[in-house]
Order: C-alpha cells, then sequence, then structure tokens
C-alpha cells in the first residue's frame, strides 16, 4: 500500500505516460495506425479480442501499454487519496481529496469509453438510406436541405471532377432529418443542424457535413457522426466538479498568503 | 477599419510589444527598476492596441492564429510581470519580460493581423477554449520564469510562487480542455477523440501533473525543479505555437 501510494510511483507513472503519449502523438500521424485509432474511437477494440491480431503489432502494444500505466496512476491515484489525504482532517485536504477523486472518475470515464458505447465517424448517407447500428439500432435520412442552392450544385459539381481537394464546409444554413428505429418501431424523428445535435433513445446524431453523388439528378446527402455515450453526463460532472476544486484551492491558497502549497 | 490602417497598426503594436519587452527584461536584469516598469509598460500598451485593432477590424475578440494570440499571451505575461516589478520582485519580471521577448520573436514568421476565421454567432465554446489555452501558455510561462528566478538564487519563496503559478496553469489549461470537450460533444459527438490533438494535450497535462507532485526531497534539487516547472510552459508554447504558424501565417 505505501508503494503503491508514493509520490516517487505518481511521478514515474506521470513520466513514463508523457513518453507514451508523445509517441502516440507521432504515431497518430502514420496512415498505417489510422484504422486502429479509429477502431478505439468506434469502441470496438477491446470488446472483440479477435479483432486484435488484424491490428499492427506496434500499434497494439501501444495501446496496451497505455492502458498498463494508466491503470498504474489510476491505482496510485486512489491509493494515495485513501491512505494520506482522508488521514488529516482539514478543508485543504478535503478539497484535495475531492479534486483527486474526481480526476480519476474522469479518467474512469475515459477509459470506460473503450468498452461502454460507441461511435460511428462520418457515415454518408442520401435521402431514404439508413444505417444499422451496434446496438441493433437504424438511422436513416429522410431528407437532406443546403441553402444557398448553388451550392448543393457547387458540391455536385466537385464530386463529377473528382478533385482531390477537401470541399469547404458550406456557410449557408442547412439541415437534415433523421430517423431512429429499432426492430422497425419508430423511437424518432428529428432535425440536425451543424453544432445542434439531435439525442434520441441515447444515441446522438450531429451533423458534420454534406455531399452530392454524381448522376443525373443533384441530390443532397449528409455526412453524420453516431454516438452513443452513456456516460458523457458523468464525465462533464466529474470534470466540472474537479475544476471546482481546483478553484477553491487556489482560492484557499492565495488568501493564506503561503505563496504556495505544500508538494502535495 | 481600414485594412491597411489595420496593417499599420498591427506592425505599430508588435514594435512596441516586443521593444518594450526585450528593454524591460534588459533594464530589469540590470535592476533599473523605473526604466523595466516604463518599458514593460510599452509592451503592454502595445500588446492592448494589437488586441485592439483585431478586435476592431474583425468585430469579435482575439483569440486565434498566431498574431492574435502572441498578444494575448503576451498581455497576461506582461501584467503579471509588471505586478512583480511593482512588489520589488524584479528577478521574476526581469524573466517575465524575457519570456514574453523570445515569445514575439516567432511574430517574425507570422502575418502581423487577424487569422481568417468562421466563427458561428453565439457559440461562445471556440473562442473560450482558445482563450483559457492563452491564459494557461501565459501563466506556464510566468512559472517558468519563476523557476528561472529561483534558480538564479531568488530563493524558495519565489520557487513556491513558481508552484503556485504552475497550479493556476494546469487549472486553466484543463478547465480548457473541460470547454474544448464540450465543444468536441457538441460537434463531432464525443467528448474525446483519438488524435494528435487530444493525445498531445494529454501529454501536457501530465507534465504540469509532473510538476506537481514531485517528492520534497526531489524538490529540494534546484537543477530539477527548474526543469520540471519550466518544462510545461515552454513544451505549451511550442505546440501551440507549432500548431498555429499553420493557421494565420
Amino acid at each position: 500500500m505505501k508503494a503503491l501510494s508514493s509520490l516517487r510511483l505518481a511521478v514515474a507513472a506521470m513520466a513514463a505516460l508523457v513518453l507514451w503519449t508523445a509517441w502516440g502523438v507521432q504515431m497518430a500521424f502514420s496512415p498505417s495506425l489510422a484504422p486502429l485509432l479509429r477502431a478505439l474511437a468506434e469502441g470496438h477494440l477491446l470488446v472483440h479480442p479477435s479483432q486484435w491480431g488484424q491490428a499492427p503489432s506496434l500499434g497494439m502494444f501501444w495501446v496496451l501499454g497505455l492502458l498498463a500505466l494508466s491503470g498504474l496512476l489510476a491505482l496510485n491515484l486512489l491509493c494515495c487519496s485513501l491512505s494520506k489525504l482522508v488521514r488529516n482532517w482539514s478543508w485543504r485536504n478535503a478539497l484535495l481529496l475531492a479534486l483527486h477523486l474526481a480526476v480519476l472518475l474522469v479518467m474512469l470515464a475515459h477509459g470506460a469509453t473503450l468498452v461502454v458505447g460507441y461511435q460511428r465517424q462520418h457515415q454518408r448517407l442520401l435521402p431514404g438510406q439508413s444505417l444499422t447500428l451496434p446496438d441493433g439500432a437504424a438511422l436513416s435520412l429522410k431528407r437532406a436541405h443546403l441553402e444557398p442552392q448553388p451550392m448543393a450544385a457547387c458540391l455536385r459539381q466537385a464530386s463529377q471532377k473528382q478533385t482531390r481537394r477537401r470541399a469547404r464546409f458550406p456557410k449557408g444554413p442547412g439541415w437534415a432529418e433523421v430517423a431512429l428505429s429499432r426492430d422497425g418501431l419508430a423511437l424518432g424523428q428529428g432535425q440536425v443542424a451543424f453544432m445542434q445535435p439531435w439525442d434520441a433513445d441515447g444515441v446522438r446524431v450531429n451533423l458534420v457535413g454534406y455531399f452530392c453523388p454524381s448522376g443525373p439528378e443533384p441530390v443532397v446527402g449528409a455526412v453524420v457522426n453516431v454516438s452513443r455515450r452513456p456516460l458523457a453526463k458523468p464525465f462533464f460532472f466529474a470534470y466540472g466538479a474537479a475544476m471546482l476544486c481546483w478553484l477553491l484551492l487556489l482560492i484557499l491558497d492565495l488568501r493564506r498568503k503561503r505563496g504556495g502549497p505544500a508538494q502535495d | 477599419m481600414a485594412a491597411e490602417v489595420a496593417g499599420i497598426l498591427c506592425a505599430v503594436a508588435f514594435g512596441c510589444a516586443l521593444g518594450g519587452f526585450c528593454l524591460a527584461a534588459l533594464a530589469g536584469a540590470r535592476g533599473l527598476r523605473r526604466v523595466a516598469a516604463g518599458a514593460g509598460g510599452l509592451g503592454l500598451v502595445g500588446c492592448l492596441l494589437g488586441i485592439g485593432t483585431v478586435s476592431l477590424s474583425t468585430g469579435r475578440i482575439a483569440f486565434y492564429g498566431p498574431y492574435e494570440s502572441l498578444m494575448m499571451v503576451g498581455l497576461w505575461l506582461g501584467l503579471l510581470a509588471m505586478w512583480d516589478a511593482l512588489s520589488q520582485r524584479l528577478a521574476v519580471a526581469a524573466w517575465s519580460w524575457g519570456l514574453g521577448a523570445g515569445l514575439m520573436l516567432w511574430l517574425f514568421f507570422a502575418k502581423l493581423g487577424a487569422a481568417p476565421i468562421n466563427l458561428i454567432p453565439g457559440y461562445v465554446w471556440m473562442p473560450m477554449f482558445f482563450e483559457l489555452r492563452l491564459a494557461a501558455q501565459a501563466l506556464l510561462l510566468y512559472a517558468a520564469a519563476c523557476h528561472l528566478a529561483a534558480w538564479r538564487g531568488g530563493g524558495n519563496g519565489v520557487a513556491a510562487r513558481g508552484r503556485l503559478a504552475l497550479l493556476s496553469g494546469w487549472g486553466a489549461f484543463m478547465t480548457g480542455e473541460l470547454v474544448g470537450a464540450w465543444w468536441s460533444y457538441g460537434w463531432l459527438g464525443d467528448f474525446w477523440q483519438w488524435n494528435a490533438g487530444f493525445l498531445s494535450s494529454t501529454a501536457l497535462l501530465l507534465l504540469m501533473g509532473l510538476g506537481l507532485h514531485l517528492p520534497p526531497r526531489w524538490a529540494a534539487l534546484p537543477w530539477l525543479r527548474l526543469v520540471v516547472g519550466a518544462a510545461p510552459g515552454v513544451a505549451l508554447n511550442l505546440v501551440v505555437l507549432n500548431h498555429q504558424m499553420g493557421m494565420g501565417s
């Protein structure tokens, strides 16, 4: 317990994680690892160990190392909080304890996204098309609307030319109407716009772009992100609580005029 | 405001900020408090002029691209340095002005003026994220200045001040991350993205955490205290500047 709660272990774990994440930053630019990062984001890499063999071995080594080091830091955080901060009661220690526990919850919420919930990024849907989600629900696009209309023609032209240039996000207002159903039973229907997501039955739909397939008739399709993050609210609550504790601690330290808190 | 007038004012502001901070750092290092405070004031006026020009010419607050960002960081850092100069902590002030001047040098490689950006009216999370990051940049650079002054003989009081600045910078950065997570959740549907930006933010947060958790025996080593106290400020500014140079240069 003493070794697990030591500051030396905390420093060692954090230093190792700094190097590990810096390595991860370098790897994030590598095209060969993009599918691995997408699998992590989509939340099915750790749920289906059968996929581990398909992932690049270096990437899997990095992911497992990240998990091991994060787990070690979380354990140290818990042990340190319980053994040192609980022992001596004071308002400052209580705030420090709350801050550490809130940060621990934030870490756990991050870790939980690897196994709980899912995300599907940049799904292209044309009106009438539907997408089956991992939990069995189906998302369909009723219609997409984009203003001004010439922008739709512009998108179509760009699509036909197959230009490599990334299309600029349309400035005009636009929206897409989507519907969610499960086993043929309608769960809801709503409108999404840029930065205005639609939530139904725990599923969040975000409009992130438009596209126009090549064809005789100009049809505007929507590019959407679909996610289910049941831990989003606890995550933001814990994060907010951590920041509140930090603010109170800072005020406490400034009022004491000690020039700074002790080494915690 | 006409674009040419704005361009001239931005260049004048840059000259005042860079010249003022350089002179203040040199005067501060030589113990000339009044000269240093005057020159530091000129640097502050330069930063305010730059920020005001950007705001008047674009109709929004300054927060985006290298010019606006560095002027904002310069303003916060200059204010902290001025506070120190007026409170008889000239060594810390001199290091702060010196780091501020070093930061301004980057603008020789960037466009002087506002960076183009499409803002969604009424959507506050994006500017708030950037403003909190800029505040964290300034606070962490100030922490680096305190640790440099402590290393050069400023004493434990200055080092403790550096630690408080590090704690403040950590909080500002982490609050920025919270705002960024909310922005990402509203924009892309998730509070975390597996990409280089989010991973580098995590590395920076951990680096700040390192400085806040040194065991007392290790914290007594001046060189180690300097390294862990100054590294977050230097690293954050390098990471952000590297990113910003691609936005508005």
